[in-house]
């Protein structure tokens, strides 16, 4: 019985984020899909035309709760572009390794994301588990595990210290010892491969004529990864490798995830061991000179790219940012022609959507030694306290 | 290809019907005429090797529309831009489909629909994409004359 339309969101279970996607089935088979998106839709771009650059710099880290440094940096070299600043190298090569940390905390919960959608819960507990040292690393370094507020134009706003190199590369060791079990598991362990192999297939000419970036396009065998095609924050002085997979389905983009947090583990290493010397940030003047300039940027999820128009005042006149997720959009529906209805939640979980991870609350140390637990009556109370006290009349 | 070796290929090929230029390295801006962006853009595709899209922006700039196709053939971001000016009376713009040379652009033109209310001619799908179904059919919020309500 074919044109049975079963609808899956805005709200369903088997979704982190609000979109709706319909299916068009035949028995168990997807003989259509179609995807609608926009219902968290907050009118960034037009906010950047309200708030100075500064400002922005904050809103943009707010685009994302996972890829925030991915999209502050953009909207910096973009900014420094029309100013014509020359960044520190120091300062650039602290922006590449948040950026790293950034890439292997995301790819880290991907992996546990893909064994939880495929019913392997332990593969999510470990990842998600090992992540927790690169979440401790961002909080060492920045002060915070989400949004690093490390950005600001003209350079970043700490430095980093003896200590928290050698706590990183610490990190680094323990981390790149897990990943090789992770890479293990990807490629030898068989009720893993059997479920996703052959699972969600992109061909690479859909890969190529719709545009898909980022992991997505390279499990399909598109070499294509902004650090190297297009070098930022010096990457063109990094070694690393482009990781590819020919096998266009699910095991193609776990096994290209997984590779990739080596080359990661060999940039933050480099980082560490070459971080020249200098300061981290350079004055920058608050209003832009008018112009236009594009920034593009390999986050987690693929390239990311920023526009900006700026008109000589200290508002752009004009900030476009189109993230990963919306661009392999419509890659995502060829995966998810004729696969079954079993396989959507791991085939949409694939293309690791954005979903911010920010669920985490932080216990402060109360220096009058005060126990800081609340109980769920008193957060009802201060609740309601708050409120009342800061009601508009 | 190297950034002049792409700009000598363009002037060869297009002449003054392509005016050039370069906001540095790997940044190259072609500007065409609105009737030109298709033929134009599929050679870009079919002789440089410009297969992927970024993105579609528009702009809003006092009296003219702009777009800019943001492509790349892997190394060099070639933006190919036009620009027109806005109708007296109002009407909405119309700017031709590219989803027939590049199919990835499907999204980015309902996008543009939406926000700067475009319209897409020739585009396979045109419903709305960002905007709620019950949002008014004549109001665009990325144009300048709409302003964010405080």
């Amino acid at each position: 019985m074919p044109g049975i339309r079963i609808p899956i969101g805005p709200q369903h279970p088997a979704l982190k984020e609000p979109e709706s996607f319909t299916f068009e089935l035949d028995g168990e088979q997807v003989v259509n899909a179609d995807v609608r998106m926009g219902y968290a839709h907050r009118g960034i771009e037009k906010a950047f035309e309200d708030r100075t650059f500064i400002q922005g710099i904050y809103l943009a880290e707010r685009i994302c709760g996972i890829c925030s440094t991915s999209h502050t940096t953009p909207f910096v070299l973009n900014a420094e572009e029309l100013l014509k600043l020359e960044v520190p190298r120091r300062a650039q090569y602290i922006r590449a390794l948040v950026g790293e940390l950034e890439r292997v905390h995301s790819h880290l919960l991907w992996l546990g994301v893909a064994g939880h959608e495929v019913g392997f819960d332990s593969l999510f507990m470990y990842t998600w588990r090992d992540r927790e040292h690169v979440q401790d690393m961002l909080e060492v370094l920045s002060g915070n595990r989400v949004h690093y507020g490390i950005n600001t134009i003209g350079g970043v706003r700490r430095d980093v210290n003896a200590d928290q190199i050698a706590r990183l590369k610490e990190m680094n060791k323990l981390a790149l010892a897990r990943t090789e079990y992770y890479i293990r598991l990807c490629t030898a362990e068989p009720t893993f491969i059997s479920r996703i192999k052959g699972v969600g297939m992109l061909p690479k000419k859909d890969a190529l004529d719709l545009c898909a970036v980022g992991p997505m396009a390279r499990a399909s065998g598109v070499k294509r990864d902004v650090r190297k095609d297009d070098p930022y924050c010096g990457y063109d002085e990094m070694p690393f490798d482009v990781i590819t997979a020919d096998t266009c389905d699910i095991l193609g983009r776990a096994v290209v995830r997984a590779l990739e947090l080596v080359q990661c583990y060999r940039i933050i290493d480099y980082i560490l061991a070459n971080l020249p010397a200098g300061d981290v940030k350079i004055r920058a003047p608050r209003r832009i000179p008018p112009g236009e300039s594009i920034a593009r940027y390999e986050a987690p999820r693929g390239e990311n790219i920023h526009f900006m128009k700026s008109n000589g005042t200290d508002k752009p006149d004009r900030v476009k940012v189109r993230a990963p997720t919306y661009g392999n959009m419509p890659a995502t529906l060829v995966t998810l022609k004729n696969c079954f209805v079993a396989d959507i939640p791991i085939i949409v979980a694939a293309i690791d959507p954005c979903f911010c991870c920010a669920d985490r609350m932080v216990r402060l140390v109360d220096r009058k030694g005060r126990d800081d637990r609340w109980s769920w009556a008193q957060l009802q109370n201060f609740a309601r306290e708050w409120i009342s006290r800061n009601r508009r009349a | 290809m190297t950034d002049t070796e792409l700009q000598a290929k363009i002037a060869e090929r297009w002449g003054a019907g392509a005016s050039q230029s370069a906001a540095r390295e790997r940044r190259l801006y072609v500007t065409v005429a609105l009737a030109e962006v298709k033929p134009v853009m599929k050679w870009l595709k079919d002789e440089l090797g410009c297969y992927h899209l970024s993105t579609i922006t528009g702009l809003d700039s006092g009296a003219n529309w702009e777009v800019l196709y943001h492509l790349h053939d892997g190394r060099a971001e070639l933006t190919l831009r036009t620009a027109f000016p806005k109708a007296a009376d109002g009407a909405r713009p119309h700017i031709p489909t590219v989803t027939d040379i590049i199919p990835g652009a499907i999204l980015y033109e309902r996008e543009l629909q939406d926000m700067f209310g475009f319209i897409v001619d020739g585009i396979p799908d045109p419903r709305r994409y960002v905007l709620p179904e019950d949002w008014p059919a004549d109001v665009f919020p990325l144009r300048k004359d709409y302003k964010v309500e405080k």
